[in-house]
This record gives structure tokens, sequence and C-alpha cells, in this order.
């Protein structure tokens, strides 16, 4: 081909190419058939539902947009949670749009592929099981399996179970609290656990409770906590917290005592014997410590003698104080005993009946104590159970012990029916998958605790071909006792029909006012107790495997639970809080093992236990008790993250492979921390993705604190005047509105509730292992986590740290673009279809909190669906950051103006303010003298971050505030 | 004139066509949410029901003053004139088959702005703007989008300066106007980011 041939092919295409680009594609829309009253497009319906990610039982309402869920956030009317929601309550989205989620029935033979089914021919095959061994009087080999299910969809079970006369129902919460309820029966003679009036407590002593992570209720004890413990609130509470690991709840206290793991009960009961000895507890509880060598308890708990003193002084002095335990990684053979013990601190401080409140139980108290569910485990080992029905929400494969084998059990079931609506362990074993909906997709209740009954209403139309479980198990349990419909056991068409037959007595033809609000909710009358004074001979907690190891702590994970909300890319990408590492799993080690060892951050680590072992690669902790090693549970990836997110490594990441099956023997509970582990060094290497290099300030005072005294001082009589900032240049002006946030670093606990909020609302992608580790994660709102203080001792700070706003910005002068500018209302606007992607504005941003699209990033189908359609998705090579969620500004000024007003305080509030459990961040018009944000950036504790390089930022933090004694 | 020189004459022609059409695309791009006229499912004239039967836009279209989009009629609401108006006539016959098979008629987008903008047609109908301002004389139009939309006629027109048709809808335009409405003494917002979030 010659020069002129080829100008001329070329010049022809591009002809080609210029004219073709002209047309767009035809794009066609759609008008309804018949008008929805319920669906303006465009205009955003809620629904009230109950979140059931976790048995906690929080309110949500769910934002739908033309007929699907884009967004959720805490029922501001359900008592649990008042409006706050937690990540995984943030992330059950990624659950209902997950691109694993399956498809329709299927049936599998034993070793093949699961093969699709027709729902009439699955059902059949169910049903004529479960009659023929009904009819053969084998109903005992009929075994139902649910998570916790305190509403009628447990109820329907019951009598589904009745009418064929199956065995009883076994509901699995692998986080079951039992020894609280033992303790309890115990001491107070009544089989329950109560509620704990956080908010009423001077002081709060903590053996190990995680609360602020999955401990019973995390959103309502985080909120509650707040009120007693933040001092905006005025009460300025103490927090001590007992925990031979540092973890989030710990990093939170005022003061964290480390201990010997499995000491707790004994260190209870010395602080007890000290309250008894200085008069400061009744004499009839003496008889409970007579055993207690207070010498012998300070060597064996590793506390010294000091503290059990001093602690014993502060509880004891507080009016009430609160005693709390039974978190999941130090519930040991002792579990009951720790109870009993920390029973009789409240008895003997007289905080039950004032912190301490029987009546409104929580749910937790109907869960199946683990001793049933290991007999279950051998009876299914045993061939004596022929079909086997696991409901929604539960993974036994995974979420219990390898000492129980439950495997190797469930592979003798001849039949085992799986609820699921996505792949996990189990469901690779069961034979007949009948996908249940998702929660948002569903009807229901659910009581959390006594007095609230929550509603859960569908949302949206069911994405995949799921059918509820009650409607299934109605038409199967029909079929089986050759029932018509309407007649027989089991009458009810569909479970709607029943649920609604079921809520008539109590709604009383307001069904709609009760969905409306999202539950019915009252009060319980407490309900009095008097305790009981047991002797305690306080033992540690007994350990398997080789007795110079280290003691495994297998701890319930902030952001997986039990493992059931790790399907979540958000959830695996938001960084756990303390260790800031995403995605992967890690074993970690005291610093000293680890010099022992002569291992570094990622080096990989054989773990062993006698019943198993993992191979993980280690987090160095300079906190971790010696002796112990700490590893996260409920860690696993669902098939679609590998290879796209992280590496197709498919090492297990799950501690339970380590854990016998031990149980605590009066409470039947499953004991987490059962086994001493030896570690072994590999010599391979698997970094983690860590997002926060130091936790050291380095004297940058980033997160700054006051001493209490100080800060009441300054509350009082208002701090000293603040040195006028020199400037160069005039003020801004604002003509209308300037917004601005106050942030309360006090208040915050560090969830990460908010970065997932933020990623949620506006539609922040995921960019997986390997990109994150390289600093690509696109996050528009971090939270740091600041340490001070010895390593034995640290006082923890969590900064959420987003887009400051400044005023004089150093991002925008450096665009050549424009891109990057400030508005007439204070924010820094960045308009994406003029961002070139320089990075210039990235690199002079002192914060580092402008993000860049460094590749275009996939939203794997259906996950599309729950883009927020207010917010732009942006492509390859656009820089973006946080907006004060720009697009509820405009909105909330929309409706301002319709209604002829000016917006007032409260009218706006971004995605991160909204859920945040603790209420640490206020947003608002900094103009307007009385709105709550400008009265916070009033405050003698109010500072701004890197103030010294003059930017002036639209956002103000409070001080943290540091207890004397700490 | 020798064969080279016919190249050559040829390869000046082709490249001054490739010119005007980088441009016409171009001035389209800056009007990309010109009405594009299209074949629709059913011929719906504009004209007839605005024009001839003064009906309110947003009788038909009435999303409009609650929601960021405008909305289309159900078929249901078409159906309810239809059902006796004009039920005999061919396209009436069609529009009363999408009703009886329950199915949605599968329009044709003609207006379309591009995905990074925000546009509520809520603010404007409180601003008593008139559906014309942006739409054209939707009233005249018996295909809608057929005489404004951009047509070689019309890029020409564009390109020695002419504003034929209706009106672009690119951003210049719409700055223009709220500029003159600010200078009115009314509020209609400038700020990049309340179009662009």
């Amino acid at each position: 081909m010659n020069r002129r041939d080829f100008f001329k092919i070329v010049t022809a295409s591009g002809a080609a190419a210029a004219s073709g680009g002209c047309q767009q594609a035809t794009e066609t829309i759609l008008p309804l058939v018949v008008p929805n009253d319920q669906i303006v497009p465009g205009v955003a319906s809620w629904y009230a539902t109950v979140c059931r990610e976790c048995p906690a039982g929080c309110g949500v309402i769910a934002r739908n947009r033309e007929g699907r869920v884009v967004k959720l956030e805490g029922n501001p009317d359900h008592p649990v949670n008042e409006g706050a929601l937690c990540l995984r309550g943030q992330a059950a989205l990624q659950g209902l749009y997950h691109p694993d989620r399956l498809s329709g029935p299927s049936v599998r033979e034993a070793g093949g592929p699961a093969k699709p089914i027709l729902w009439d021919a699955a059902e059949k095959l169910v049903a004529e099981r479960i009659g023929a061994l009904r009819a053969a009087g084998k109903g005992r080999a009929i075994a139902v399996v649910s998570q916790l299910e305190t509403g009628n969809l447990g109820a329907l079970l019951d009598r589904w179970i009745q009418a064929l006369g199956a065995r009883p129902r076994v509901t699995l919460e692998p986080f079951g609290y039992e020894s609280i309820r033992a303790a309890n029966k115990i001491t107070f003679n009544r089989d329950a656990i109560p509620h704990y009036a956080f908010e009423d407590a001077e002081v709060v002593l903590s053996f190990g409770a995680d609360f602020v992570e999955t401990w019973l209720s995390n959103v309502n004890y985080t909120r509650t906590f707040t009120r007693m413990h933040s001092f905006r609130d005025g009460r300025a509470g103490t927090f001590i917290h007992v925990e031979p690991r540092q973890s989030l709840t710990a990093a939170n206290a005022d003061e964290w005592v480390r201990n010997v793991p499995g000491t707790e009960a004994m260190l209870a009961l010395a602080i007890l014997r000290v309250m008894v000895d200085e008069g400061a507890a009744d004499k009839r509880f003496a008889e409970a410590v007579a055993q207690v060598d207070l010498k012998r308890a300070a060597e064996e708990t590793g506390v010294g003698l000091p503290t059990i003193k001093r602690l014993a002084k502060v509880f004891a002095h507080a009016k009430p104080g609160l005693a709390i335990g039974g978190g999941v990684a130090v519930t040991g053979s002792n579990a009951t005993q720790t109870q009993v013990a920390i029973n009789l601190l409240n008895a003997a401080a007289g905080n039950v009946g004032k912190t301490v409140r029987f009546g409104p139980d929580s749910a937790y108290g109907k869960v199946t104590p683990h001793a049933e569910v290991a007999a279950l485990a051998r009876a299914m080992a045993g061939g004596e159970i022929e079909v086997l029905v696991l409901g929604g929400g539960v993974d036994p494969v995974f979420t219990l012990p390898s000492g129980l084998k439950f495997a190797d059990a469930l592979r003798k079931v001849a039949l085992v029916v799986s609820f699921a609506n996505l792949p996990d362990q189990t469901t690779e074993l069961a034979h007949v998958s009948l996908p249940d909906t998702h929660w948002l997709e569903s009807w229901g209740d659910y009581a959390p605790r006594e007095g609230v009954l929550g509603l859960l209403q569908p949302t949206m139309a069911p994405i995949r071909d799921a059918r509820p479980m009650g409607d299934t198990l109605l038409r199967i349990g029909r079929v089986a006792l050759g029932a018509e419909e309407g007649k027989g056991p089991l009458p009810w068409p569909t479970f709607e029909q029943y649920l609604k037959a079921a809520w008539e007595p109590l709604v009383k033809g307001q069904l709609e006012a009760a969905l409306r609000r999202g539950g019915l909710f009252g009060e319980v009358a407490p309900v009095a107790v008097t305790a009981k004074v047991t002797a305690g001979e306080p033992a540690p907690a007994k350990l398997e495997g080789d007795a110079g190891g280290l003691t495994l702590l297998a701890y319930p994970s902030l952001r997986f639970y039990d493992g059931r909300s790790a399907v979540s890319s958000w959830l695996q990408e938001a960084p756990d809080s303390i260790t800031q590492a995403v995605w992967d799993a890690w074993v970690e080690v005291p610093e000293e093992t680890a010099k022992k060892l002569g291992v570094a951050q990622g080096d990989m680590l054989a773990v062993k236990s006698p019943h198993g072992s993992l191979e993980l690669p280690a987090y160095i902790s300079p906190t971790l008790h010696p002796g112990t090693v700490a590893i996260p549970l409920g860690h696993r990836y669902s098939p679609y993250q590998r290879p796209r997110y992280v590496a197709a490594d498919l090492r297990s990441l799950n501690p339970m492979a380590l854990l016998p099956a031990t149980a605590d023997a009066t409470s039947g509970g499953l004991a987490f921390m059962a086994v001493k582990v030896t570690l072994t060094k590999l010599g391979t290497r698997r970094p983690l993705a860590v997002l926060q290099a130091t936790h050291d300030q380095d004297d940058r005072e980033l997160a700054r604190h006051v001493d209490l005294r100080a800060a009441r001082e300054q509350a009082l009589r208002g701090k000293g005047p603040a040195e006028a900032h020199v400037t160069m240049y005039d003020n801004q002006k604002y003509p209308g509105y300037r917004w601005g946030m106050s942030i309360d670093v006090d208040a915050c606990v560090g969830c990460q509730a908010c970065v997932v909020a933020c990623q949620a609302e506006n539609n922040v992608p995921v960019v997986g292992k390997a990109s994150a580790a390289y600093g690509r994660q696109l996050h528009w709102m971090r939270l740091e986590r600041w340490a001070e203080g010895s390593a034995a001792h640290p006082m923890n700070m969590f900064l959420p740290m987003l887009c400051q706003h400044c005023e004089v910005a150093p991002c925008e002068p450096v665009c050549p673009v424009y891109a990057a500018y400030r508005t007439d209302e204070g924010l820094n606007g960045q308009v994406y279809n003029r961002c070139v992607g320089t990075r210039y504005c990235g690199n002079n941003c002192p914060y580092h909190v402008r993000r860049f699209n460094w590749f275009q990033y996939e939203f794997p189908a259906p996950l599309e669906v729950q883009l927020n359609p207010d917010v732009t998705v942006r492509q390859l090579g656009v820089m973006e950051k946080c907006t004060m969620c720009i697009q509820r500004i405009v909105a909330g000024k929309d409706r301002a103006r319709d209604e002829k007003r000016s917006v007032r305080d409260g009218d706006i509030v971004p995605a991160c303010q909204q859920t945040c459990p603790t209420k640490a961040i206020t947003f608002g018009n900094l103009k307007d003298d009385a709105s709550e944000a400008a009265k916070l950036a009033r405050s003698p504790r109010a500072y701004h971050v890197l103030d010294e390089i003059g930017t002036r930022p639209s956002v103000t933090y409070l001080k943290k505030v540091v207890r004397e004694h700490a | 004139m020798s064969g080279k020189a016919a190249v050559g004459a040829l390869g000046v022609v082709l490249l001054a066509v490739l010119i005007f059409l980088a441009i016409s695309s171009w001035s389209r791009q800056s009007s990309a949410a010109d009405a594009k006229p299209s074949v629709q499912p059913i011929n719906f004239p504009h004209s007839v029901h605005v024009g001839t039967y003064k009906m309110d836009c947003q009788y038909c279209h009435s999303e409009a003053r609650r929601s960021e989009y405008a909305g289309l009629p159900s078929v249901e609401r078409c159906m309810g004139c239809h059902k006796i108006a004009a039920a005999d006539k061919p396209e009436i016959k069609k529009l009363a088959a999408y009703h009886a098979d329950k199915k949605p008629i599968p329009w044709v987008r003609v207006n379309k702005l591009p995905e990074f903008t925000y546009f509520p047609h809520k603010a404007h109908i409180r601003a008593n703007l008139k559906c014309q301002t942006c739409h054209g004389a939707v009233e005249t139009m018996t295909t809608f989008g057929a005489t404004t939309g951009p047509r070689v006629t019309n890029d020409l027109l564009y390109l020695v300066g002419l504003k034929p048709g209706g009106p672009p809808l690119s951003m210049g335009w719409c700055i223009e106007c709220h500029r003159e409405q600010n200078a009115a003494g009314k509020q209609a917002p400038l700020d990049c980011v309340t179009c662009h979030h």
C-alpha cells in the first residue's frame, strides 16, 4: 500500500466513523400500564422494615427508587436503634443485589453439581420424602435448623414441625450468650438476658463484652453508651474494659485493663472482695468471696493489686454502675462462673433493677444452647436424621467448630434442604436448594426484645426467582400431610396471610400505620429479682492443646458478625478499625512472640491446634497480651470476589477450624476460648492491605484531646481568646447558606458505619485488595485511629476524615480546568465532566481525601441496580471526593422552596450523619448561629485539623475528653 | 485532469466532509439534548393533543410538577379518553392492543441530557416556566422533535451562526436563562454542582 492509498482509506473510514458516531443508540422509555400510586418515577418511596443481618433487629427504612431499593437508613421510630444503623446494616444491600444470589431452585446428586429444577418438582421431591417418613412414623428423623426467629416465622416453623411430628426446632446462633442466661438462672432465678441501661450508668465495667462491635445489640448499646460517656451530653461517665486483646470496644475505654485470658471471673470476684472488705458492699456478699485470695488473684489475672483496688473503688462509688461480660472472644469453659461473678458485682453495687433490667429481655434468650446443636450433630452422625431443613442465615459448616465435625455429620443425612439464597459452605453439601427471598423482599416480624415487635414488609419485588420460606414450607407441609389448601393444620395459602391473621389482634385494623411506623413498640414492666449469693471457686478457663502454646482468641468481627455479612464487598473493603486492614484475615501476634519467631507483618504463619490448622498472614500487635494470639471470626469470600478483588487463594480464613467442641458445662454454650495453638513460620509472605501506615501522630495533633477537668473548666468559663487568623485574603462572602460540619472526636467510637453509608449513598466503587494495598481505595471518608501513650495502656482517638471543604483550598488553584472550585455555599465543588485527571488537586490536598479513578470500575450485575440515581457514576480518569452529599443538599433546598421557606436546621442530613450510632457528626448552616453545627463549632473543644497551614476548613472537630485517672 | 489530481481532489473533498461532520457532530454534542425525530411505535401527534384540543401538558406528563422527570402517561391514562375518542383509527387500535396485552408502549426517547447532568423538571414548573421554553413549539409538532432536531439543514444553519428550530438545551443556553432570571430578581442557581453531582 502506498502513502496515498493509506490516506484514502484513513479519510474514508474516518468519515464513516465520524458520521456513525453521531447516531446515539436508540433508547426506549416505558410507561406503566396501570399507574401505581405508590411510585412516582424520580421520587423515592420509603418502606419501613427490620434489619435481619444479626439478631439485634434494628429498624430500617428502605429508600425505593423506581421499584428498586437503593439505600437503607435506620428507622428513627424504632426503639432499638433510633435511626442509626451499623455498617452491616448499611451493607445489607450488597446481599440483596449479590452477583452470586441463587437464580432459582436446584437439586444436587451426591458429589455432583447443582442442577436447576422447577419449583413444583423440587417441592414435591422434599414433600414426598417427608410424607413417607411421617407415614412410617419416623417424624423424628426430620430436623429443622433456623436462625433466631422470635416472630411468626418461628411460630409457623414450630407448627409445621408439630404437624409433621419432627424434632423440636434448633435455633442456631453461633453467638448465643448461653452463659449469661445460665448465670441469671443461678443468681436471679431467671433464664433470660436482661436489657442493660447503659445511659443510666455512671461507670461501665465490662469484662470482654464487645458492645461496640457485636455484643447483643451493638447499635443500641453504642448509642446508649455514648449518652453516659460522651462529654457533650454532660455526663462524662467512666468506662473500664477488661480484655486480653485491644478490641474496638477496649480502644474506646477510659481504662483498658489487659488481663490473662480466662481470668475474668477471678478478677470480678477480687473486685467484689475489695468492695466487701472496704464496706462498699453488703456483708452478705462476703460468703461469695470468702475463698478469694487477693494476692493470688492479682498474680493470676496479671492485673495487679493496686489496679484491682482502684477498679473496686471506682465501681463501688458509681450511682449506679453497670458490670457486663460475655464477649465471645473470652467465652471459655468457665463462662457461667464469670457471669455469676459479674451478677454478684451488679447485685452488690445495687445496679440490679437500675441498669440491669429484667422484663424487656433480649431475644437472645431464645437461642437453642450450643449443647443441643451438638446433640443434633451427633444424631446426624449416628444416622438418626434423614431430612435436615436449613433456614436462611445459618451456615453451620462454617460457623461451628471443626471439633464438632458437622460437615461429616451432614454427609450422613439423606436429604439436606437449604433455604439459603446465597451459596456458602453448607449449601455446597445440600441436596435441594429452595432459595428464600431476601429479608428486604419479605414479609415477617421480629421481636429483638420483649415489648418491641418490628414488622417486616417487602421493600421491593424479588430480584431473583426466590420464594418466601414460609410459603414453600406451607406447600411442602400440605403435600406431605395430604391436605388441601384451607384445611388441616397448615391451611394458609401463603405466609403473608398467616402473618396478617396473626397481626390482626395486635394492630386492630391499623396495619398500615403499624407498617409505616415499622412495628409495635411498647414498654414492658420491669421484673424485680433478688440475688442469691453463691460461693464461687474461681478457676481459670480450661484450655486444650500444647501447654506451652499460645491461647487462641477467636473474636467476632464487627464487619462480618459470624460470617453471614462477609459476602459484602463494601464490608471487605471497610477497614478493620484497629488494624486498618482490608480484605484479608490475619493472625494477630504479640510483638514479643513475633520477635522470637522472627516474623514481620505479612509473613505467613501456620497456626496449629489439635483440631486443625490454618495458614494466615501475621499482624504484629504491640498491645495483645503476650501468651495469646487472636484471629477474627467470620472472614470468607463469596465466589464472585475471586479473583476479581482478591487472589484466587482457596485457603480457609476461618479460625473455627482450630476449635474443639468444648462447651461450658453449666450453660451448654460453646467455649470459643478453649485451645492453645502453636505458630510456625512458613517462610512465604502474603502482605496485608493496611490502609493506615502508622497510628503515631508524631506531634502533628490531627486528633486532639483535653483533660476532663480542663474541659469542664472551659465549658463553664469558655476558652481563652483564640488567636486571630492572619490572612492576606479577603474573607469569602456567603450570600445564602454556608454549609459546614462538626465532628465530635469524643463521641466517635470508630465503628465505620459512616464509611459504608457514604459508599452506599455516593456510588463509591470497590477496588479490591491489590489496589487498596497500593493506596487506590476510593472511600470518600475514612476513619483514622491515632494512639498515644504506652503500648500496654494506649489512648485511642478515632478521627473521621473527609473533605474539609476548606475556605482557602489548596486543591483549587492547582486545577488547570477549574474542575475544583469554591461554591457560594462554602463547599469545594468537583465537576466531574470538567475534570481531565491531572491529579494535581489530590497531590496538593494536605488531608489526602481526594480519590482518583485509576480504572473503569465495574459494578457486577445486579449490583448496578443499587446505584443512587441522584449521583453520577464516575469514570476512569476522574478525581472525586466528599461532596457533603450535595444531592441531599439540593433535595433539601428544593423541599424548602416547595414550602416557601429557607432550609431549617436538620432538614439536610448527609448519609454519614444519618447512620452514626453516636451522633458524632453534625451537618448544618454555619451562618445560622442557632444551628447545631454552628453551636458545636463555637465549643471550647473545637479545633481544625492542620489549622496551622491556614486552609480554614468548614469541618470543625471537637477534642476528645480524657478522664484524669486513665 | 490527471488521475493523480482526481485522487487529490477527492481527498480534499473527503477532508472537507470530514471536517464538516466533525464540526457538526461537535455542535450536536453541545446540544446533545436536542430533540431527535424517531420512528415511534405509535404515531402520536402532539399537534392534535396540544394544538387542537388545548390539553395541558401536565395532564399526560403529570410527574413534571413533583419529580425530576416529566414522566409519561400510563397506558391506562391514554385509554381513559381513547376507549371512546377516535377508537376506530388504526393508531388508536395499536394503543388498544398494548392495553389489552397489558404491555407498556416502547416509546423511543427523544430528549436526553447527558448522564452527568441533573435536571429537575419540578423546580422549573415551580418557577412557572412554560414547557415550550425548552421543548419548542410542541403544539405544532406532528412528530415530536422533527423540526427542532439535529438534521443536516439545522447543522448547516448552526454552522453559519443561525439558530434554527427549538432551543439547543446546551449548558450555555441554560446559564444564559438563569442569569436573565437572576437579573429579574428570581433565584436561579448558577452553581456547577447544582446540576453536576
